[in-house]
């Protein structure tokens, strides 16, 4: 080994020096993805869209066979949220109403949330065990952007979007542990900072820090993003919270959060490439 | 010594077998979980054509292996496996030299050595990174390497292959 390293280490050790700058600055300088990343992720894009949709389609088949007790036992179940929504939906719409007269009766500038979407299509998820990310079928030819948020049918948050190719972007979900993004808690209005676990994150969980030290939060208070600095749309639900737990030093606590994205049922969702909104 | 046109067809298999292994991986592998992980083949990649080869082409064949995993695989660290790959490569190779001769008690060997290394360089990343989770670490890393170890043997046979293809003579 003393010899192998004696005449050759230096050159292997360069070589490995080299080539991890060269992929480390060409990552930092590109607002994008690093243009041998994008190159191999652009190739790839459309193999992994014919395997992921062959993939879905053989799923459907089998989905189509499955238990129709269990499926009629859903369809009950959503009746009855459908209803329950329905109504709540009824008295949102009053609620607005007044809401409208109020503000115009005081000046109040009109409020707003407005985002531009676009739709894309889960081609890959997590291709190591140390990350928890998703491949999309969209990139910077469809306006999306590093930072970009993702989210489900249903507005709840999925990831955020960290590198971008021609046709491709990978999303860090909101349990990686490279994720953290202003959060708070409905309920209460406490600020926190919702962050990615190592430990949490193959439970699909993830830990809301920097808490106030008089919060009250319950098992259940929904969590959502603060939208402050304006990096991030304010309001996309996070999740809910499942329990609070005093960090190792025993001198602050945090909260363990549920996110509300089910990332394994997902296969369709939404980037939200710009957002305005006036509250 | 092999001639130079013999050398470039052997590393010419070398490649198509490890992108044979990357295909593998990509298509079937990383599309289910065992315990909780997916089997990763990547590191045992690395170290097992290390084992058949000489410290300078076996390290250099690991640190190609490393680059294409960071083109494709999303890691917080860009060369992330640049970085780790070169050394399992390095020590498979020296180990095959010097305590175990190649074939599967070798790879199994070097390979548990490269999951090895490649976790605790995760678990140190994290550290870095005020994330620390040492614990949660070895408990992925020690499933991955059990989940992963039982493909060491196809991939040990494929490897053999290649070598008994371009080395007539041996």
């Amino acid at each position: 080994m003393k010899k192998f390293l004696k005449d050759h280490g230096i050159w292997v050790l360069f070589a490995a020096a080299v080539i991890s700058v060269a992929l480390a600055v060409m990552s930092f300088f590109s607002n994008t993805s690093s243009p041998l990343v994008n190159l191999v992720g652009t190739i790839s894009s459309p193999f992994r869209s014919a395997y992921t949709s062959m993939v879905s389609w053989f799923n459907e088949k089998q989905a189509y066979f499955e238990d129709i007790q269990a499926l009629e036992a859903e369809n009950e179940a959503l009746r009855k949220r459908n209803a329950e929504l329905e109504a709540a939906a009824r008295q949102a719409e009053k609620n607005n109403q007044e809401n409208a007269l109020l503000r115009e009766r005081l000046n109040l500038r009109e409020q707003k949330y407005e985002l531009e979407l676009e739709t894309a299509i889960i081609t890959e998820r997590e291709v190591t065990n140390w990350t928890s990310s998703l491949t999309l079928d969209r990139g910077t030819v469809h306006g999306v952007e590093t930072g970009d948020c993702v989210v489900s049918s249903t507005n709840d948050l999925v990831g955020i979007v960290s590198k971008v190719g021609t046709n491709w972007c990978k999303v860090l979900t909101i349990v990686d542990t490279d994720t953290s993004l202003g959060a708070q808690v409905f309920r209460t209005k406490d600020l926190g900072l919702a962050q990615g676990d190592f430990s949490l994150m193959e439970e699909n969980r993830l830990r809301l820090d920097y808490l106030p030290a008089d919060c009250q939060l319950l098992g259940g208070d929904l969590v959502v993003t603060s939208g402050l600095g304006g990096y991030y749309p304010s309001d996309l639900v996070i999740g809910t919270i499942e329990e609070v737990q005093k960090d190792e030093s025993g001198a602050a606590s945090y909260a363990v959060i549920v996110p509300a994205a089910d990332f394994d049922a997902l296969s369709e969702v939404f980037i939200i490439k710009s957002f305005d909104i006036v509250t | 010594m092999l001639a130079r046109n013999e050398t470039i067809f052997k590393w010419a298999l070398y490649a198509a077998a490890a992108a044979l292994c990357f295909l593998v991986q990509a298509f079937v592998l990383q599309r289910f979980t065992v315990w909780g992980v997916i089997p990763f083949l990547y590191p045992a990649l690395a170290a097992i054509p290390a084992t058949q080869e000489s410290p300078v082409p076996g390290t250099v064949f690991a640190l190609t292996v490393g680059v294409v995993c960071d083109l494709l695989l999303a890691e917080s660290l860009p060369c992330f496996y640049t970085l780790v790959f070169p050394l399992v490569g390095l020590c498979a190779s020296l180990i095959a030299q010097s305590w175990l001769p190649a074939g599967f008690l070798c790879s199994l060997a070097v390979s548990a050595l490269g999951f090895v290394l490649t976790g605790v360089f995760h678990c140190f990343l994290l550290w870095t990174r005020e994330k620390a989770a040492w614990g949660a670490g070895a408990f992925v890393c020690c499933r991955e390497l059990l989940v992963s170890l039982p493909l060491v043997i196809p991939t040990t046979l494929l490897f053999s292959a290649v070598r008994r293809r371009t080395h007539l003579d041996d």
